[in-house]
């Protein structure tokens, strides 16, 4: 039996400290994926928590048709999406394709000289991708998820996944060559 | 694996930036990517306040409603029924409760209703206290 079954089973039979376990072994996604989507550090705390009280609530649901990473992951993603659209953020809008742009420009491009500075803007351009986009690409970046599991957590298909991948990675050298100047 | 189909320098991009990522490849557009490769890398991560699990944990017990097996939903049923049928027939006979001694039929009835919700409530309230 794979070490997720073990835990899932564990929890589901109130053994005591399992879903301790599970919580300190994925709380690091959770939150990793709710900041990505709501951008403000101040709501990651109770937002993880509500994504760990909705698993332990339908963990019985689970069939082990994706990991439980991806599960659990897959309902952070959904929390944080409904937290946006709670507050009206625009999901997937045209206008935050343009803050990219814009928030590129605005850089000031004289002191962008080092690697650091190189990774600031990048950050700052990620901020500014579209939900999907920035949740995509440090999914990949920071937690190494495969392309498949960030399709089972976000929803759209692998070979979407992929592109949206390969374009913000391109987009991002673009964006780092124009401002630095030649090659980044 | 469905959606967009790269060609065949998109693949090659794609390629490269695989290659940057690993820090691997010394083509020019593997070159070309590896400061965004390492920019990537160094995205922020939230932090989360001491003893996240712990507060987790505490939550979900305080939220948890005491759930009846049921077998006891059953036992509290029948002790309910039973309780509100002693109720009603006290009600009926006035002089088993003093309270009840009245001549106000409605009265009456009122008190036979704060009867029934007591033998409602009361199975319960023994059981959320561990009874």
């Amino acid at each position: 039996m794979s070490a997720d079954r073990e835990l899932v089973e564990a929890v589901l039979s109130r053994r005591p400290g399992a879903f301790e376990r599970l919580v300190r072994e994925y709380q690091g996604l959770v939150a990793h994926i709710v900041f990505r989507l709501v951008r403000h550090a101040d709501v990651v705390d109770e937002l993880s928590q509500d994504t760990l009280m909705r698993v332990h609530r339908r963990l019985h649901q689970l069939r082990f048709e994706s990991t439980l990473k991806a599960w659990i992951g897959r309902v952070a993603y959904t929390i944080g999406l409904r937290h946006l659209q709670k507050q009206a953020a625009s999901v997937e809008t045209a206008d935050d394709g343009e803050r990219f742009e814009r928030e590129a420009a605005d850089e000031n491009i004289e002191s962008a000289h080092s690697a650091r500075e190189a990774a600031v803007i990048v950050r700052e351009a990620v901020d500014a991708l579209p939900p999907l986009q920035r949740t995509i690409v440090s999914l990949y970046h920071l937690d190494e998820l495969s392309i498949p599991e960030i399709a089972e957590i976000t929803g759209p298909p692998s070979g979407t996944i992929k592109s949206h991948l390969f374009r913000t990675r391109r987009q991002l050298r673009e964006m780092l060559e124009a401002r630095l100047g030649g090659e980044a | 694996m469905s959606g967009h189909r790269f060609d065949e320098d998109e693949q090659r991009e794609w390629e490269a930036q695989e290659n940057a990522r690993r820090s691997a490849g010394d083509d020019a557009l593997s070159r070309r990517y590896r400061v965004v490769m390492q920019s990537l890398e160094t995205l922020p991560r939230p932090s989360l306040r001491a003893d996240f699990a712990g507060r987790v944990v505490r939550r979900i017990e305080r939220s948890e409603e005491p759930v009846l097996a049921p077998f006891e939903r059953v036992t509290v049923i029948v002790f309910a029924i039973a309780f509100t049928a002693a109720a009603v027939v006290a009600a009926a006979m006035t002089n088993v409760v003093p309270m009840l001694e009245t001549d106000t039929a409605s009265l009456r009835w009122l008190a036979v209703l704060a009867l029934c919700v007591a033998a409602f409530a009361f199975p319960l309230r023994l059981r959320e206290r561990g009874g």
